[in-house]
């Protein structure tokens, strides 16, 4: 019974994906909730709880924090300071690292193009060719360790890099552990990065699966990314809804070439965030399991068990961060980083309290490390496996995203007009549609901080005079990017050129045919082929001479 | 001083490669709300077709999203080139992530307004207003 007096109606009880909440949650609530079949014990299909039976009791997840600045040098350093504080690493002390690269990298310019201008070295880290992955890579375990690449433009160029740096220092593609985000919907979407048409950037993202599944059975060839969907605009429904369309996408296209699902399957990995709102990430990740072990079951009819894990790397939310009072974002990624793993991720990495201004320090790099140490080792929330598993609301929660996140799906199908996954987001990039959805959620986010809506303390309650505080800045020296270009061009002038041209010719004409280009690909970076050569052999062939 | 009863044009976009076009797209839904016309120039521009744009679109205020650290090298060339070109009467504005100290940095370059993330937009379009209504 309400009190009298009691306005409920004035404040909203809602999650920020806008999921009203009751006032209270029990059985009658769940009771169309079957504990066998929807939830399941940890490490059982639908994996709800979890996809493994002991979760964080028999191994931590992996930390990584994204990094990379100024040049492969200077990151390799850093990346090894920050492995002595525990972090950078899985449950075993290898090294796991999740690398970014430049703007230029990322559009498939090298460093000396003047389109790279201002850009080398400045948000991440500058690769031309297969010696700056070398000099990257050269005193890391490439066979224990683990690599995360998130590389938006390029992803075959530099996967055939990694591979072909991997092969001079000694190590075989079999036995290459990490994962490379080869998403193109995503870079398409929330990057806005569209250097080739949809349809060849799917292509090429065939080839890399192809190519791994065949070759390469512990590198995770697709790493479906729904996180920078959320700072573009989406909410954790709609991130959920697209990444996983986008990766039914993959599969469809993948099962049209001719890939056995069970093959394929089980090393497609995914990318989520996690925000503020803490029972909504918790219940969104013990949804997204149990949605993705249903679709691969049921609408793919993959047997193999591990073609239904949801394995996921989640990144805390830095669009919930604010530059005004920078420090309180160690209070957000902690909330943030405690929903992630009661949802029961396999890798987190938590963003610095400085991302607001500019790109981390390493002192703010170690606060993050340090957040992740004592949610595993001192909150005690890792010594039973899903311990909100059974509360009313949060299985309420889970099955009312699942229900929202399947009718997502189901919108992204209709935008196009074969009925299938695929079809409807190609269609959906291709009419502009999703795009505009998440133009119009970034809108409206304003729009409810503004309004105050959406409280965000710091910004629109509770602001200091003094808005920004001074805190320390990481500034990238400009002369690092100078050097790299000198560096580059030296590079240029020393190699076989003979040898170029040729590669540079098998690899259009593999382009052209419909063979899978990694082979020479990976030939083409040992033989000191640059980013950029290999990219204008693509932007040659599919975009027909439109803009090179 | 802007002409009586012309609508305000103001030029809206991002300088180097750079995806990120949250704030630039924030920015121009608030300026067009609030009755000011916008010449959405997009990403991954040059100085050069910054202030090309400026001059043929007639603008009189460019504003410049930076998200990636680059805002004083590329604002520095941009208000150069404004200079060479005789065209440095129109005001140059930016926002996006954008250290405090850098703020009197930008400014002595002949920055007018530095708007770093979570300015509300309501404190940009009075600025706008107010800058041009002093202007000439």
């Amino acid at each position: 019974m309400k009190k009298e007096g009691y306005k409920e109606e004035e404040r909203r009880f809602i999650t920020r994906s806008g999921i009203p909440l009751s006032r209270v949650y029990g059985p009658e609530d769940i009771s169309d909730i079957s504990y066998s079949k929807d939830i399941g014990e940890p490490g059982k299909y639908p994996f709800t709880r979890g996809i493994y039976p002991d979760m964080y009791r028999s191994f931590g997840w992996m930390k990584r924090q994204p990094m990379g600045f100024s040049s492969s040098e200077h990151t390799a350093e850093r990346y090894k300071r920050l492995i002595k504080k525990g972090g950078q690493v899985d449950h075993r002390g290898a090294p796991a690292t999740t690398l970014l690269f430049d703007m230029p990298t990322n559009y498939g310019y090298d460093s000396d193009n003047p389109r790279a201008r201002y850009q080398v070295g400045r948000v991440g880290l500058p690769v031309d060719h297969v010696e700056d992955m070398i000099e990257l890579m050269k005193d890391f375990p490439m066979d224990r360790g683990f690599t995360n690449m998130v590389i938006h433009g390029s992803p075959a160029i530099l996967l055939a890099m990694y591979i072909a740096a991997a092969e001079e220092l000694g190590y075989s593609p079999s036995k290459l552990r990490g994962s490379g985000k080869n998403d193109p919907f995503q870079s398409y979407l929330a990057e806005r990065i569209q250097l080739l048409p949809i349809e060849d950037e799917l292509r090429l993202c065939m080839d890399i699966l192809e190519y791994c599944t065949e070759n390469m059975p512990y590198w995770n060839p697709i790493s479906v990314s729904g996180f920078s969907y959320r700072p573009s605009g989406l909410n954790s429904i709609q991130e959920l809804g697209l990444t996983l369309a986008s990766a039914m996408a993959y599969i469809e296209a993948a099962v049209e070439r001719g890939l056995q699902i069970d093959r394929f399957a089980p090393r497609i990995s995914f990318f989520l965030s996690a925000g503020i709102d803490f029972l909504e990430e918790i219940s969104k990740f013990r949804a997204a399991r149990r949605i993705w072990a249903k679709i691969m079951k049921d609408r793919f009819g993959a047997k193999n068990p591990k073609s239904m894990l949801f394995r996921v790397y989640c990144l805390t939310l830095t669009s919930d961060y604010t530059a005004q009072q920078p420090l309180i974002n160690l209070i957000r990624g902690t909330i943030q980083g405690l929903a992630a793993v009661l949802g029961g991720i396999q890798a987190l990495g938590i963003p610095c309290y400085d991302e607001a201004i500019g790109i981390p320090t390493e002192e703010s790099q170690i606060l993050s490390i340090r957040t992740q140490q004592i949610i595993e080792e001192e909150s005690g929330i890792c010594n039973t496996v899903d311990p909100l598993g059974g509360s009313y609301c949060i299985e309420w929660l889970t099955k009312k995203i699942e229900e929202e996140v399947n009718g997502y799906i189901d919108h992204i199908i209709h935008m196009g007009e074969d009925g299938t996954v695929l079809g409807g987001m190609i269609a959906g990039v291709k009419k502009g549609l999703i795009l505009d959805e998440i133009n119009e959620g970034a809108l409206k986010r304003q729009r409810d901080i503004e309004s105050g809506r959406t409280t965000v303390v710091g910004l629109n309650k509770y602001r200091e005079e003094e808005e920004i505080q001074h805190i320390p800045v990481f500034r990238v020296d400009p002369k690092i990017s100078q050097e790299k270009i000198i560096k580059l061009q030296k590079f240029k002038k020393n190699r076989n050129l003979k040898k170029i041209k040729k590669v540079l010719r098998d690899l259009e004409d593999v382009t052209r045919s419909s063979k899978n280009v990694m082979p020479v690909l990976i030939e083409a970076a040992k033989s000191r082929v640059t980013l950029e050569e290999a990219m204008n052999v693509f932007r040659k062939v599919f975009l027909k001479g439109d803009r090179v | 001083m802007v002409e009586a009863g012309k609508r305000l044009r103001v030029l809206i976009g991002s300088i180097g490669l750079d995806g990120h076009e949250l704030g630039a797209l924030i920015v121009s839904r608030a300026l067009q709300n609030a009755g000011i016309e916008v010449v959405y120039l997009g990403l991954n521009l040059t100085p050069e077709e910054v202030v090309e744009a400026a001059i043929q679109e007639d603008v009189d205020i460019i504003g410049i999203s930076s998200m990636s650290g680059i805002h004083i090298e590329a604002l520095s060339d941009l208000i150069r080139l404004l200079k060479e070109k005789g065209a440095d009467n129109i005001p140059v504005i930016t926002g996006g992530i954008i250290p405090p100290e850098d703020i009197p940095i930008l400014k002595k370059i002949g920055v007018k307004g530095v708007f770093p993330a979570g300015t509300p937009t309501e404190k940009i379009i009075n600025f706008i207003r107010n800058e041009l209504s002093l202007k000439g």
